[in-house]
C-alpha cells in the first residue's frame, strides 16, 4: 500500500533549496522527461530557457514537445537552432523526426542527410532505418578507405505511394506516370570540390543557384529571389550531369533529375499532370535542385513540336519553371542538353533558363585527373598522366573512359597470346588514343555552323572562344 | 510496353535523335519481327543516319509486311530518292497515291522524285494535285516553286513560296528557295539576305549555304555568264546537259578543222573555248578562292571546299608557270623540244576540273574518285616537269650535244654516220641518251594529259554536269 518511491521528490526539494542550481534543474527536468511527465519536464526546461539558455536546452524542449505529441511546438525551437551555421548533428536529427512527425518525409530525409553529413556514424542510427534510408557507395572513387564519399539514398517506395495517394487519389492515370514518380530522388554528397575543372562553371552555377539558397536575406535585400534556371549545355560525356549533382550537393538541396525517358513518356501520354506533379514534389521537398538531363526533347522549338500535345506540355512546363500557380521559392531548375539550338526561345527568358553555360570538354589538368581516377584501379607502370592529357584533346570523361577500355583490351589481348599478363604502360595508352576518336568532334561540328549563322545575340560565344572563332557577329559571311 | 517504346521512338525521331530512336524501334522489333510500323519508321530514321542500305532494307520490309499501308511506300520512296534511286522512287511514291490519293504527302512524294529526275512540268503538276487538297502544304508549295523556277515561270515560283511565307514566314526551306529566285533574278544582295536568314534559321542547311556563297559570288567580275550557265545546265535534265558539253566540242572540232583553224581568228576561238569550258567545270572552285580570301566571307565555305578551291588554285597556278616556260623555250633555240612543258601545262590544267568535282559532285564516291584522279595526274605532270628542266639542263651544259640532240630528237639530224666523224662516237651516244629521254619526258606528259582529261570525261559521264544549282530537297521529314 505504499507507493514506490517517487525518484522526482527528492530532486524537487534539493531544488527548492537551491533555486539556482541550473545543472540540478536540468537533471530534474530530463528525469521528467524520462518518466513520461512531459507537461511537468517542458516546465522545468522552460525555468532552464529563462536563466541559462543554451541550444541544448532547447534541443531537449523541443525533444520533449515531440513525445507529448506536440511537434508543431518542437519545430519551432528546432529550427530555431538548425538555422544556426553551427547547428550540431543532433539538431538535425532531432529536425528529421520532427518531420517525420509532421508527416514530411521529404522533410525528414532532407534533414537527416544533413544530420548524416555532420556525423556520419547516424547513416546506422534506428532512426535511419525508420526513415527509409539506405547508404550505398559510390563507385567512381577508386580508393576504399572509410572516409571515401558515401551516397545516401532515399528509399521512396513507401513515400511514393503515400505521395500519390495524397495527390491524385484513385483517378490518376497509372499508365505513363510510373516513370515519372519514379524520378530520381536523391541527396547527393557530392561538391564542387568533388568536381575538376570547370571553374567558370562553378562560379556561374554558383552565384545563380547556390549563393541565393544560402544567403536568402542578402538576395532578398536587393530584392531577388532564389529561382530560375541555369542551362548548361556542351558536347556529351563531359559531366553536365555530374556537375547538377555537386550543386545540389553544394547547396546541401534535394535532388531530382528527370531524365529523356520520362519526358517522351510525358508527351505519349501528353500529361501535362505529370510534369505539374514533379514540379510540386521538387517544391514540398524544397530545398531542392530539379536537374532536366536533355531537357531539349521537352522544350523543343514549338514549330519543330509536331502534335498539339507536345505543344501543351511545353506550355505546362513554362508555367511551372514560371511559378504561375505556385511559389518557386527554394526550388532551382538545372537544365542540360547537348543540343542548346533546338530548345524553344521562349526556354530563354528571364526567370527561366536565363543563363545559358557551356561546359567545355575537359581541359589538359582535368583529363590527367580523369585518367589518373580511371587507372586507379588497373595495373599500370609509369604512367606520365601529362603526356596523355596533352595526347587527348578534346576528349570528353566518356571519350577517356572508352581510350582506357580499349587500351585494357588490347593489353588483354596481348596477354592471352603470351600468357604474361604485364601492366599498362603509356605508351599501349597513346597507342589507344591514336584508335579512338574523340565524340566531341562532332558535337563542334554542328556546334560551329549554330556560331557562324546562328549567333546573333552572342549566346554562343563560349563556344566561339573555346573554337578561336570571332564571337557573336561571325555570321557575316 | 511495345507501343510506348514505339511512341518514344517517334519522338525521339522528331527530336532528331535517329540513333536513340533506331534501338527504340529495335526493341519493338525483337518483340514483334513484323510491326510494319517499327519497320517503316526504323528504315527513317537509319535514313537520318545515312545509313541507307539497312534503311532501304527495312522500308522495304515494312512495304511487304503492310501492302496497303501508304506511309509505308512513302518511307520507301524517301529512302530510294535519297539512294538517288529517282525512278523506283518514283514508283514507290505512285503506289502510295494510289493507296490514298487524298493524303498530300503522297504528293509531295511524287514531285520530289520528279524533280530528282529534271521532269519539272511532271513534278509541277503532282504538286498542284497535292496542293488541291491542301492549298497551304508547305513543302507542297516548295516544291512547285522549284520545278516551275527551272520552268523559267519565277513569278508563279515566287507566289508559291509568298503563300508559304504567310503561313510560315520562319521556314528556312522556303526563304532559301525565295532566295534561288531572286538569284534567277539578278539581284544577289537580296537573294544573300535571304539565304543568310536561311542559316539563321537553319545552320546546319548545306543548300542555304551554297546559296549564299553563289549569292557572295554573283557579285564578282565574270560570274555572271558562269552562273547563266550553270542555271541552264541545271534546268537540262542530265542527257541534255551532256549533248550541250559534247555540242560545244564538237563545234569546237569543226571550227579548229575548217579553214579557219590555225588562223589567228581560229586560235582565238580555240582559246575562247578551252577558257570556257574550264571555267564551267573549275570556274566555281576558282571564285571560292576570292571568298576564301576575306575573312568576313570564309566562313561559307566548308571545309572541302576550302580544299579544292586551293587545290585549283595552286594546280592553275603551276600550269601558268608551265606555259610561261613552254613559251621561253619558244623563243630560244630550243623552240621544238617545249612539248613536255604544254603537255604538262595541258594536264595540270585538266586534274583541276576532277579537283574542283571534289566539291559540287553529289555522290561521295565519285567525289573522292575525283580527287584521287586529280592528285595522280597532277603529280605526274608536276614530275614531268622537274625531269625535263633537269633534263635541259643536262644537255645544254654541252652545245654540240645540244644541237646533236635536237637535231636527232627532230628527225632533221643527218645520217648518223656523217654526223660521228664529225663530233665523236662518245657525243653522239649521249645525244641518243639525250633523245631516249626526252622522248620518256614526251610520253609521260602526254599520259598525264590523257589522264587527266579522260578522267574529266568520265566524271562528266558520271553525271557531272557542272553543278546543278539550287535542285537539291532537304532531307525528307516525317
Amino acid at each position: 500500500m505504499t507507493s514506490p518511491p517517487d525518484p522526482i521528490q527528492p530532486l524537487r526539494e534539493a531544488l527548492a533549496a537551491s533555486p539556482d542550481n541550473v545543472p540540478l534543474r536540468r537533471h530534474l527536468a530530463d528525469t521528467l522527461r524520462a518518466h513520461g511527465r512531459f507537461d511537468e519536464a517542458v516546465a522545468e526546461y522552460k525555468e532552464l530557457l529563462g536563466t541559462a539558455p543554451s541550444d541544448d536546452v532547447r534541443l531537449c524542449l523541443a525533444a520533449t514537445y515531440l513525445d507529448a505529441g506536440k511537434a508543431s511546438h518542437a519545430a519551432v525551437l528546432v529550427e530555431l537552432v538548425t538555422g544556426r551555421a553551427d547547428a550540431p548533428a543532433a539538431a538535425w536529427a532531432l529536425l528529421a523526426r520532427v518531420r517525420l512527425a509532421e508527416r514530411d518525409p521529404a522533410g525528414a530525409a532532407s534533414a537527416f542527410g544533413r544530420a548524416v553529413d555532420l556525423d556520419p556514424a547516424l547513416a546506422s542510427s534506428p532512426l535511419a532505418t525508420d526513415l527509409g534510408f539506405h547508404a550505398v557507395r559510390t563507385e567512381d572513387s577508386g580508393d576504399t578507405d572509410a572516409a571515401s564519399p558515401e551516397e545516401i539514398e532515399w528509399d521512396d517506395d513507401d513515400e511514393h505511394r503515400r505521395a500519390r495517394a495524397r495527390a491524385g487519389g484513385p483517378d490518376e492515370p497509372h499508365e505513363g506516370d510510373g516513370r515519372v514518380t519514379d524520378a530520381d530522388f536523391e541527396r547527393p554528397l557530392i561538391s564542387f570540390a568533388d568536381v575538376g575543372g570547370m571553374d567558370d562553371v562553378k562560379e556561374e552555377i554558383s552565384i545563380k543557384v547556390v549563393q541565393p539558397l544560402a544567403h536568402p536575406e542578402l538576395f532578398a535585400a536587393y530584392g531577388k529571389t532564389a529561382g530560375g534556371g541555369v542551362l548548361m549545355y556542351g558536347p556529351p560525356g563531359c559531366g553536365k550531369t555530374h556537375i547538377a549533382r555537386a550543386t545540389a550537393g553544394e547547396a546541401r538541396a534535394a535532388f531530382i533529375s528527370v531524365g529523356i525517358h520520362e519526358v517522351l513518356d510525358m508527351y505519349i501520354g501528353a500529361s501535362e499532370q505529370n510534369l505539374h506533379r514533379l514540379f510540386d514534389e521538387a517544391r514540398r521537398r524544397a530545398p531542392c535542385v530539379l536537374f532536366f538531363d536533355e531537357v531539349d526533347a521537352l522544350g523543343a522549338k514549338r514549330a519543330d513540336a509536331a502534335s498539339s500535345s507536345s505543344r501543351q506540355i511545353i506550355n505546362q512546363f513554362l508555367a511551372e519553371l514560371d511559378g504561375v500557380d505556385a511559389s518557386n521559392d527554394g526550388m532551382l531548375v538545372l537544365a542540360a542538353t547537348n543540343a542548346p539550338w533546338h530548345l524553344d526561345a521562349a526556354f530563354r527568358r528571364p526567370g527561366r533558363f536565363d543563363r545559358l553555360v557551356f561546359v567545355p570538354p575537359p581541359d589538359a589538368s582535368a583529363r590527367a585527373a580523369i585518367l589518373e581516377v580511371l587507372l586507379a584501379d588497373k595495373p599500370i607502370d609509369g604512367i606520365e598522366l601529362a603526356k596523355l592529357a596533352k595526347r587527348t584533346k578534346d576528349f570528353s570523361g566518356a571519350d577517356l573512359a572508352g581510350l582506357v577500355e580499349t587500351a585494357v583490351e588490347s593489353k588483354l589481348r596481348e596477354a592471352m597470346k603470351t600468357g604474361r599478363p604485364s601492366p599498362l604502360t603509356t605508351k599501349d595508352l597513346v597507342a589507344a588514343a591514336k584508335r579512338v576518336r574523340p565524340t566531341t568532334a562532332e558535337w563542334f561540328g554542328t556546334a560551329k555552323n549554330h556560331v557562324q549563322f546562328a549567333n546573333q545575340s552572342g549566346q554562343y560565344d563560349d563556344v566561339a572562344r573555346y573554337l578561336g572563332m570571332r564571337g557573336s557577329r561571325g555570321g557575316d559571311a | 510496353m511495345s507501343d510506348r517504346r514505339f511512341g518514344r521512338g517517334v519522338q525521339l525521331l522528331q527530336l532528331g535523335r535517329s540513333k536513340d530512336a533506331v534501338a527504340e524501334f529495335e526493341a519493338v522489333l525483337a518483340e514483334h519481327p513484323s510491326d510494319a510500323r517499327a519497320h517503316a519508321f526504323r528504315a527513317l530514321s537509319l535514313a537520318d543516319l545515312d545509313e541507307l542500305d539497312e534503311a532501304l532494307e527495312s522500308a522495304q520490309r515494312a512495304t511487304g509486311e503492310a501492302p496497303d499501308w501508304d506511309f509505308a511506300h512513302r518511307a520507301y520512296a524517301q529512302v530510294l530518292l535519297l539512294k538517288r534511286r529517282a525512278k523506283a522512287a518514283l514508283a514507290a511514291a505512285e503506289d502510295a497515291v494510289s493507296i490514298d490519293p487524298e493524303e498530300p504527302e503522297n504528293h509531295a512524294l511524287v514531285a520530289s522524285a520528279h524533280l530528282a529526275r529534271s521532269r519539272w512540268r511532271s513534278a509541277a503538276d503532282a504538286a498542284d494535285l497535292g496542293l488541291a487538297l491542301d492549298p497551304e502544304h508547305g513543302p507542297l508549295l516548295n516544291l512547285r516553286a522549284t520545278a516551275l523556277r527551272m520552268l523559267g515561270a519565277s513569278d508563279g515560283a515566287e507566289d508559291a513560296l509568298e503563300t508559304a511565307l504567310a503561313d510560315d514566314p520562319e521556314n528556312a526551306w522556303t526563304l532559301q528557295n525565295l532566295g534561288w529566285v531572286r538569284l534567277e533574278e539578278g539581284d544577289a544582295a537580296e537573294a544573300a539576305r535571304l539565304f543568310r536568314e536561311a542559316l539563321r534559321l537553319d545552320p546546319e542547311s548545306g543548300e542555304a549555304r551554297e546559296g549564299l556563297g553563289t549569292a557572295l559570288k554573283a557579285s564578282m567580275p565574270l560570274f555572271a555568264p558562269l552562273l547563266a550557265w550553270q542555271m541552264l545546265c541545271a534546268r537540262l535534265s542530265g542527257g541534255k546537259g551532256l549533248a550541250l558539253v559534247l555540242g560545244f566540242w564538237f563545234l569546237n572540232r569543226a571550227v579548229q578543222a575548217s579553214s579557219l583553224g590555225g588562223t589567228a581568228v581560229g586560235t582565238t576561238l580555240l582559246v575562247l573555248y578551252l577558257s570556257f569550258a574550264w571555267m564551267s567545270w573549275a570556274g566555281n572552285a576558282l571564285y571560292d578562292v576570292a571568298l576564301l580570301a576575306r575573312a568576313d566571307t570564309r566562313a561559307v565555305l566548308e571545309r572541302r571546299e576550302r580544299v579544292s578551291a586551293l587545290g585549283v588554285a595552286a594546280l592553275l597556278a603551276l600550269a601558268i608557270v608551265a606555259v610561261v616556260e613552254a613559251f621561253a623555250l619558244e623563243r630560244s633555240e630550243l623552240a621544238d623540244v617545249s612539248m613536255p612543258f604544254l603537255y604538262a601545262a595541258g594536264a595540270l590544267a585538266a586534274a583541276a576540273i576532277p579537283a574542283a568535282g571534289w566539291s559540287p559532285l553529289p555522290n561521295g564516291k565519285a567525289r573522292a574518285t575525283g580527287a584521287t584522279i586529280a592528285v595522280v595526274a597532277s603529280g605526274l605532270a608536276l614530275a614531268v616537269l622537274a625531269l625535263a628542266h633537269i633534263w635541259y639542263q643536262q644537255v645544254g651544259a654541252v652545245e654540240e650535244q645540244l644541237v646533236l640532240g635536237v637535231g636527232l630528237v627532230e628527225g632533221v639530224a643527218e645520217p648518223v654516220e656523217l654526223r660521228s666523224a664529225e663530233f665523236g662516237a662518245e657525243a653522239l651516244r649521249r645525244a641518243e641518251a639525250a633523245r631516249t629521254t626526252y622522248d620518256r619526258l614526251v610520253s609521260a606528259a602526254g599520259l598525264s594529259f590523257l589522264l587527266s582529261v579522260g578522267a574529266s570525261w568520265a566524271l562528266l559521264a558520271l553525271g557531272f554536269v557542272p553543278e546543278r544549282v539550287g535542285t537539291r530537297r532537304r532531307r525528307p521529314r516525317t
